[in-house]
């Protein structure tokens, strides 16, 4: 191969600290291994002589470099895929969060949203207030939406949410509309049940592992909620069927000794998924910050245990951790994903918005969790029934505009960058602006620990790689 | 216990320095003095994360120093690149 001709293409790179070699990634969303820091020199200082072939292949493969005579071709098409990345994040919201209600009777301990008691009046949101949402819901281009209630505990106000959905079938009938119902499934019953089975809607559950562990986490003065939880589960899987019920466990510090338990319990309820997540700086989790917190680093031993076991069992079945596959998706199928965070710019009123039980409009779900704690009026973009628009508000602009990744401290030169996005309101919440210092980010550093993770695995070990495509061809 | 570090201006540009101390904050503490020609670095460290948090500030310099030299080459064109790529948005939308 004649290696005089060659030029070297913008690119992001990274040391991998557990083989001593350097992930390469681009704009265009491709990446590569380098075996150690000469090669990495190498290519920085056009040392093509140096290369293997193999190498050379590869980085021209992936537009790491071009030749001479293709640059502009490959300029552009870089630029092109950058592109459709940034336009597929620059979109009106398809998910609308509604808050029927802030009373719950569960006592979670990390509870985000910081729910009141079941009896407490002026928590509920009125049944005049659906036309004025629908109208905003009605108002967006996006042709196929979802709507996700949450609480609180938004089974106890059902016939608003019954309401809610025959009105919006009425005036959204140009739309295709998805409709979930986040709860804990205590207040469940027949009727509710069978008008659910007609009108398609699905369930969003927490469970965050076995009797012990999730009475723990999720306790209740009146009653035993896992038992609770996992009956109404079974009872969902045989009147509506299996695909209506997905869950999430939410990995507290009592969870860390509990991996076997957590997956056990979700195989025996025969999900064939888990999405384990981390505390989130909200509500009664950030007011007990210091008796629940842990680091990302502790964390993500939890993770990378519980993921190695994940692996393991789909020797034999199927079963999916959501937080991998998510990340998988940004790396191989951005387009494909519909996940509101990790976008860059942020997916705050872009890709959701949030109708409260008060009237106020948020531009996310942790904004409004934010703005329970801390009351800071910047936070509301919006008042249902007002005519304004909430995607020029001040606050939104501000939000925005610190969000772009590729020109925010500490993240304009990571190698994640093509497939990470930023976290305004976790930065808000933990470090008090938008941006924050990454070097001390629980979001960055945990972001970079699974990222280094999974491209470990898809690279180095061929057992995860089919699982892991398994996975993505879902 | 403090570890002392100086380096040459001349061969460390002070937004290499100035990166590397950023992502060192996730660990330790540091202060940053000049000279004329030199760069004065102090991390604050115990005697046993000496070694450690010497080795940690030398992989972040050589890393973002061969980042600076990649910028060199290819900073204009990445910065073209997000030009042409916003571009491309805001004549999609107009």
């Amino acid at each position: 191969m004649q290696t005089a001709e060659f030029v070297t293409l913008p690119f992001f790179f990274r040391h991998l600290d557990n083989r001593n070699s350097y992930i390469l990634t681009n704009q265009a969303g491709a990446f590569t291994f380098l075996e150690n820091a000469n090669v990495l020199k190498n290519v920085i200082h056009g040392n093509w002589s140096s290369l293997s072939s193999n190498t050379l292949d590869e980085l021209l493969a992936k537009n790491f470099i071009s030749e001479a005579n293709e640059f502009d071709a490959r300029k552009i098409l870089i630029g092109s895929r950058f592109a459709s990345v940034l336009k597929n994040n620059i979109t009106e919201p398809s998910l609308f969060i509604v808050i029927p209600t802030l009373r719950c009777h569960h006592d979670c301990h990390y509870c985000q949203v910081s729910r009141v008691p079941i009896n407490k009046k002026g928590f509920d949101l009125s049944r005049s207030n659906i036309t004025h949402i629908l109208g905003i819901i009605g108002s967006t281009k996006s042709s196929s939406i979802k709507i996700e209630f949450q609480g609180g505990e938004p089974l106890l106000s059902k016939e608003f949410i019954q309401n809610f959905v025959q009105e919006s079938k009425r005036r959204l009938s140009e739309k295709e509309v998805s409709f979930v119902i986040c709860t804990s499934l205590t207040d469940i019953n027949d009727s509710f049940l069978s008008w659910a089975k007609v009108n398609d809607i699905t369930f969003s559950v927490s469970l965050d592992g076995h009797e012990m562990l999730h009475n723990l986490n999720r306790p209740s003065s009146l009653f035993n909620t896992y038992k609770i939880a996992t009956r109404n589960i079974q009872t969902l899987f045989d009147s509506i069927g299996k695909d209506s019920v997905s869950c999430l466990t939410t990995i507290t510090k009592d969870s860390f000794s509990y991996v076997d338990e957590i997956i056990k319990t979700y195989i025996d309820m025969g999900l064939n998924s888990i999405f384990l997540r981390p505390l989130s700086p909200f509500g009664f989790s950030y007011l007990k910050m210091d008796s629940l917190s842990y680091t990302a680093y502790e964390y993500f031993e939890f993770y990378k245990h519980a993921l190695d076991k994940i692996i393991a069992l789909n020797e034999n079945l199927y079963f999916v951790e959501e937080t991998a596959l998510i990340h998988l998706n940004k790396i191989f199928r951005p387009f494909h994903s519909g996940y509101v965070d990790l976008r860059s710019p942020a997916g705050y009123a872009l890709g959701a918005l949030v109708f409260n039980y008060d009237g106020n409009i948020f531009g996310s779900d942790e904004a409004r969790m934010l703005y329970r704690i801390t009351h800071n009026e910047e936070l509301v973009i919006g008042k249902i029934g007002a005519d304004e628009s909430f995607f020029n508000h001040e606050t939104t602009h501000k939000l925005l505009s610190d969000s772009f990744i590729s020109c925010t401290p500490g993240c304009d030169d990571c190698a994640y960058q093509p497939y990470c996005g930023a976290d305004p309101l976790h930065h808000l919440s933990t470090q008090g602006d938008h941006v924050g210092n990454k070097a001390n980010s629980f979001f960055c550093k945990l972001e970079t620990l699974i990222y280094d993770h999974l491209f470990d695995l898809y690279n180095n070990d061929t057992r995860t790689r089919e699982v892991f495509d398994k996975w993505l061809s879902r | 216990m403090d570890v002392s570090i100086e380096l040459e201006k001349s061969s460390y540009p002070e937004q290499t320095v100035r990166k590397s101390l950023y992502w060192l904050s996730e660990d330790y503490q540091w202060q940053l003095n000049e000279t004329e020609n030199h760069w004065l670095i102090t991390i604050f460290v115990s005697q046993e994360s000496l070694e450690k948090a010497t080795s940690r500030f030398h992989q972040l310099l050589n890393d973002f120093l061969l980042r600076h030299q990649l910028d060199i080459k290819t900073q204009f064109l990445r910065e073209k690149i997000i030009f042409s790529a916003l571009e491309k948005i805001a004549n999609a939308n107009s």
